[in-house]
Formats: C-alpha cells, structure tokens, sequence
C-alpha cells in the first residue's frame, strides 16, 4: 500500500470522527451545550504527519465544517489552517510522545480558537452576560472531552498506520 | 536546528500562501465550493439519521401488546376529540369566506403543511440551527415559517436539493413581529439568550406600558402577519416579567421558549399554496 493510499484511510478515519462529533452535539443540544472539538480533528494533522498533506486535510475539514454553519464562508478554512500551522510551530516545544504536552496543547489551540470564534462571531452580544456563561461552558465542557480524547485519538490514529506498515514513532525518533 | 525552523518557517509561509490564495479567490468559485460541500455532506446526515429512525423503530417493536393497545385506545380518543375540531375549524373557515367576500377582503395566505424530520441539530452560543430531511424538491425554500405541536420553530435559512437548514427562534440572528394573546399590537421579539445548560429564552421589546405580566398571569407571545413569513397566533413563548424602558414610553422582557425545542425531532414547514385562479382575477 502506497503512502498516499495509508493517509487517505487516515483521513477517512477522521472524517468519522467528524460525523461522531456531530451526532453526539445533536444529542447535546437538548441539554443546551455544545462540544467544540476543532483541535481534535486537527491535532494528529498538525503534530505528526507531514506538512503538505497535513495542510490539504486541514483545510478539506475546514471547508467541510464552513459548509454547514452560518458563517462568513471561509472562517473555518482560515481557522483550521491557523491551527495547523499553530500545532506544526508546537513541534518542537512540545514534546510529542509525551501524553500530557499532546493533550495540552490542543486545548490551548481550542481555547485560542474559541476565543477567535467568540469575538469575532458575537459582535453585539459583548457586553452580555449570558453569552459569556454559555461560551465558558461549552469551553470547559469541550476542554474537557479534548483532554481526555486527544492522546488516545493521536495514539489511535499512530497504531492505523503502523497495522498498514508505516511505523510513525520510529520516523518521528529519526527526524 | 537552523533545519527544524526551516521546516516550521515553510509551514508557516505555506499556511499563509493557502490563506493569500483563499483571499484572492473569486467569490463565485467560494460560492460553489461551500454548496458542494454541504451537498457532499448531505447523504450521510442523511442516512444517520435513518439510522436512527431504524433504531427507534426495533426499540418500538419490543414494546409488549398491552402498551400498544393502550397507546391505540389513547390515540383513538385523542381522534375523536380533533375530529370534532376539525368539523368546527371547518365551519370558521367558511364563515371567513362567507365575510371576505362580503367586505371584499384578500384571502389569507394558505399553507400546505410538509412534515419533516430533524436529521441534525447545531445548538451554539452564535447560531440555532437544524438540519432537516426535506428540501428544494419537496417544496421547501428559504424564509419560509417552520412550526411543531409547541408553536414556532423558526423560518427555512436555506434549502439544498434534499436537506434544509432551518433558523430557530432563540437564534441571536431571528427578530420577527409579534402580539400578545388578545391584544393585537405589534411587538418585537428577538431570540438569542441561550445560557449553557439552561433552557433558551428570548427577548421581547416595544411593549406598551399598559401591558402587564405576572408569575400568576403570565402572558402567551403569539407570531403576528406583520412580519410576512408566520401565520397569525402561533405560540413563541411566555412572557412572566415585563420591565419599563428608561423612556417610560416601552417595556421589555425575557420570553420563555418552549424547551421541547431543543430536542424536537420533527417538525412541519408551512409551504404556500399557489394563489387560485379565481382568487387571481378577482380585482
């Protein structure tokens, strides 16, 4: 098997993960939260493959996510390769086999991107209370799911691609 | 190490070059790209959510015999009760007739009500929306009033071939004109409180200052003609509070939605009929 056709199922893994997050925000949404797991589709992108189809995934997922929400389009490309290119300068300051910085850093990436998506999306709800309180829950919430799932997620997607030949761990040790 | 900021610094310039690339794009090209990717999208959402239903329809299927023939009984009864409301519905609707062609009035705008399921719901901070099963092939299309068992839901934000998206009323985007139950003037009511982990509210403002609510006697926020897409009298929510405007002219308050609307799960959206030819003529 090619290395593009290993990267492509990689992708397809990811894009049922997208689907996954947005069935459990349909179930969520009764109980008025909603997860926002942008940095876990993109943390595996970011910190481990390489920088050209690292970027092409990203930004397919951005488009895909831009496609349905009532944004101005293009906001989430833009903002998914700002966070791709936010976790590829985290390579080096990170160390990537180590659980704690992986699971860090992409709630950092999040919280900044929440942020982005809060004063740029909720122009005239600033100065609002209720705004806020919605957005810090949903951000613990998310934070909390990204702490939890980004280091299995990364390992997950590391031992797809070892069972079709491609040892990561060891390619990344060489670097 | 000079090789690793290279790598990183290439990145970086890629990352920008894509964004330069996106900026120059022209907007017709960013146009087609977003409809083909909610398009490409719309199969799957799709067949998740027949998923669902089949799920839903084995879990049914295990109910025992005596549940369904209690829901069978509860059903025929609640048969009976709207038959007669029909009948009576019926009877207004002619007597309506009767005097819009007495005065000489024009008609009001008739619906077809097509019934839809909710295949997705996206729930934020800075937009209410649903995705549901029906679209531009059904008869459905965008501005169009989206109503369940509760009252409104919303109005269609877009339709694609097979899916539309519809905007729910506690969306911060949606203000739409409104009446209090029994008091035929204009309010305005806008959506957008959704506090985490809380039921939506929304707001209503430009109330007269006579107008009074109360926990005990709180008011019904009915959907007015005024804004051209709801019927009149369909319930938005429940006005409980209603506070003075530092003018002392208006009031405003908290409009409590009903809070199936988070978990609804289908709804129907009010397509107009084309106007009959008669009624065409008619000067």
């Amino acid at each position: 098997m090619s290395d593009n056709a290993r990267v492509t199922l990689l992708f397809f893994s990811h894009i049922l993960l997208y689907f996954l997050i947005g069935l459990v925000n349909n179930t969520l949404g009764g109980w008025s939260l909603h997860l926002h797991l942008d940095a876990l589709l993109l943390v595996f992108f970011g910190l481990f493959l390489n920088r050209m189809k690292g970027l092409v995934f990203s930004a397919l997922l951005g488009f895909m996510t831009d496609a349905l929400h009532p944004v101005p389009h293009g906001t989430y490309l833009i903002g998914y390769v700002l966070l791709w290119a936010f976790f590829v300068l985290s390579q080096r300051r990170i160390r990537r086999q180590n659980p704690l910085h992986v699971r860090t850093i992409a709630v950092v990436a999040q919280a900044l991107w929440l942020a982005g998506l809060a004063f740029f999306l909720g122009k005239g709800l600033w100065t609002e209370w209720v705004y806020w309180q919605r957005v810090l829950v949903d951000f613990l919430a998310s934070a909390l799911v990204l702490f939890l799932a980004a280091w299995p997620w990364c390992l997950l997607q590391k031992k797809l691609l070892y069972s079709l030949g491609w040892d990561l761990d060891a390619q990344l040790t060489r670097m | 190490m000079p090789r690793n900021l290279t790598y990183q610094a290439k990145s970086l310039l890629l990352a920008l070059l894509v964004l330069l690339l996106w900026w120059f794009t022209p907007v017709i090209f960013k146009r087609w790209t977003g409809i083909l990717f909610e398009e490409f999208q719309a199969p799957a959402w799709t067949a998740l959510s027949y998923v669902g239903d089949l799920r839903s329809y084995w879990a049914l299927r295990s109910r025992s015999k005596g549940e369904l023939i209690e829901a069978g009984v509860d059903l025929s009864r609640l048969n009976a009760a709207y038959t007669l409301r029909n009948q009576r519905a019926e009877m207004l609707e002619q007597e309506i007739r009767r005097l819009e062609g007495f005065f000489n009035l024009p008609s009001y705008e008739q619906y077809r009500y097509e019934v839809s399921r909710v295949i997705k719901r996206d729930l934020t901070a800075w937009w209410q929306t649903l995705t549901i099963r029906k679209g531009l092939t059904s008869g459905i299309d965008a501005g169009q009033a989206v109503v369940f068992s509760g009252g409104v839901v919303g109005r269609i934000a877009s339709a694609n071939a097979y899916t539309a998206t519809v905007e729910l009323i506690s969306s911060p985007r949606f203000r739409n004109a409104a009446h209090f139950e029994g008091d035929n003037r204009p309010v305005e009511f806008r959506g957008g409180d959704n506090p985490g982990l809380m039921s939506a509210t929304g707001n209503v403002s430009t109330v007269p200052a006579d107008v009074s609510a109360s926990l005990r006697d709180p008011l019904r926020l009915v959907s007015s003609r005024l804004g051209g897409i709801f019927p009149d009298g369909l319930t938005l929510g429940w006005v409980y509070n209603l506070d003075p405007s530092p003018d002392g002219l208006f009031q405003s308050g908290k409009v409590r939605l009903d809070p199936r609307l988070q978990g609804i799960r289908e709804v129907a959206v009010l397509v107009p009929l084309e106007a009959r030819e008669g009624e065409e003529e008619a000067p």
